[in-house]
């Protein structure tokens, strides 16, 4: 199998001075090639933000399960956009894990078979107009709108309401960089076209009153004439003293759907399809095992390994030695997955894909008791997503003139996927 | 010999019961339930791919 192709290099020691992983120009100027700091590196303090990094495997690991001395509050911390915490992700404890209780089941295997139908018919529909061109910007016309009218279809929103949801989603994970400003119409920007941090501010709240607004309602509705969808089993759910979850608990919960299932497959998907069109070998390994039910779980667990997208926050509670890192109370870690599931220690030819890998406990969901509640829609997603982009559009290329822009919003991703359709 | 989930470890990756469907099921917070604990000649390669699969190392055979 062929290797990922690695980005802008930057020597280790330059970018360690500066690492900013929420810094856009960090982004854009590494490509998010964090691979290229990890390699055993132990934890890293940021001179530049004071923040930690956990780059190798088993130090990232032990990150996601001390969560006697690391919370997912980290909201407690410097927060220049004033943002609220949202639920299950930022709570802890005794009550992080009863939302998760009350949760799962929403997101369980089970419940997520029977998108199993909905999820092809939208990828397949998303696909036609492509298969039948010779160019397409891959992420405006596939991986951004098919995870969002998911997400719709799941939660019970209008179909027709994509597009606002992924402006508001813009607003919350990608507005401080240029590409996305810009999209936005912001205008209060410097001369790279980067925001300050006051009209980002101002878009944020703005957002958050439209988007309370709207799930308001959704909820009101749900409740005077409840139907199949989340929102309907999310003001059904009842704790064991009978209680219904708050307005407020509700809309956080919300909150937390809406920042954690759009980005994150767009993300992989852009990314793996970005990779397929450059290495043909590895797409048609891919293509070669994507029908057989009992080889395609394992890729899609191998490609969301290579291509792992986040960085995880967690706050430290009292002063501690952590994996050689002295922690302070109240400092920041970043647990970086992405270069976790590249430490060759791990994972032997960490750079290779590798279908059949196994043992692959690779932390591209997380870990311990955060682990990603969309796990089992996310996997669906990524696999039927891949199935039918395959089957519909079995070649294509990047185009030399058009190269892909790299996303340097909150999570690893790209903002424009220019492909050849048809060649390759 | 037996298979045994770790009820403290598992937090429902759900590796497990998608390589060894005949020891485990899973039950609606997808986490992993033993349904046939015994372990015998034709079930060890399934046994064995199941331990490998957890990210959180919660399943064991133990002898009993």
């Amino acid at each position: 199998m062929s290797t990922d192709d690695t980005g802008v290099s930057v020597g280790v020691s330059s970018a360690l001075q500066t690492l900013d992983w929420f810094d856009p120009e960090f982004r854009e100027r590494t490509e998010f090639d964090v691979y290229a700091l990890a390699r055993g590196l132990p934890p890293q303090r940021s001179e530049r933000t004071g923040e930690w990094y956990f780059l190798g495997y088993e130090d990232c690991r032990e990150a996601f399960q001390r969560a006697d001395v690391l919370s997912n509050n980290w909201l407690l911390g410097p927060n220049p956009l004033g943002l609220s915490t949202v639920l299950p992700e930022n709570s802890d404890g005794d009550e992080q894990r009863e939302y998760r209780r009350l949760l799962d089941p929403l997101f369980g295997p089970k419940l997520m078979e029977d998108l199993e139908g909905d999820i092809r018919d939208y990828a397949a529909q998303l696909m036609r107009p492509i298969a039948a061109k010779s160019h397409c910007e891959f992420v405006a016309e596939f991986t951004m709108p098919f995870p969002t009218i998911i997400f719709c279809r799941l939660m019970g929103f209008p179909l027709e309401d994509h597009p606002q949801l992924m402006r508001w989603k813009d607003v919350y994970m990608n507005s401080m960089t240029p590409f996305i400003a810009r999209q936005l119409g912001i205008t209060d920007v410097d001369a790279d076209g980067r925001p300050s941090m006051d009209a980002v501010r101002r878009l944020t709240e703005q957002s958050a009153k439209e988007i309370i607004a709207y799930l308001s309602e959704i909820l009101e509705e749900r409740r005077r004439r409840p139907v199949s969808d989340v929102i309907s089993m999310l003001v059904a759910i009842r704790r064991p003293d009978g209680a219904p979850l708050s307005e407020d608990e509700l809309i956080r919960i919300c909150f937390n759907l809406f920042l954690g299932g759009l980005d994150t497959v767009t993300g992989l998907l852009s990314m793996i399809v970005k990779h397929f069109a450059a290495h043909p070998d590895d797409r048609a390994a891919f293509m070669a095992l994507m029908d057989d039910p009992t080889r395609v779980g394992p890729a899609v667990e191998e490609l969301v390994r290579f291509h792992s997208i986040v960085a995880i926050p967690r706050r430290a509670t009292t002063d501690c030695v952590l994996r050689g890192a002295e922690l302070r109370e109240d400092d920041i870690i970043q647990v970086v997955t992405p270069a976790a599931d590249r430490d060759d220690a791990r994972f032997p030819g960490a750079d290779h894909l590798d279908f059949e890998r196994a043992p692959n406990p690779h932390l591209g969901f997380g870990l311990g008791l955060h682990r990603c509640l969309g796990i089992h829609l996310a996997r669906r997603e990524l696999r039927i997503g891949l199935q039918e982009i395959h089957r519909m559009m079995p070649r294509y290329s990047l185009d030399a003139d058009d190269p892909p822009i790299v996303g340097s919003g909150g999570v690893r991703g790209l903002f424009t996927l220019p492909l050849r359709v048809g060649i390759g | 010999m037996r298979i045994r989930i770790d009820s403290e470890l598992c937090t429902g990756h759900g590796l497990c019961y998608s390589v060894a469907k005949t020891l485990i099921d899973y039950d609606e917070r997808g986490y992993g339930v033993v349904i046939q604990p015994e372990v015998d000649a034709s079930t060890m390669d399934e046994a064995r791919r199941a331990i490998m699969s957890c990210p959180e190392q919660a399943i064991s055979i133990v002898d009993e």
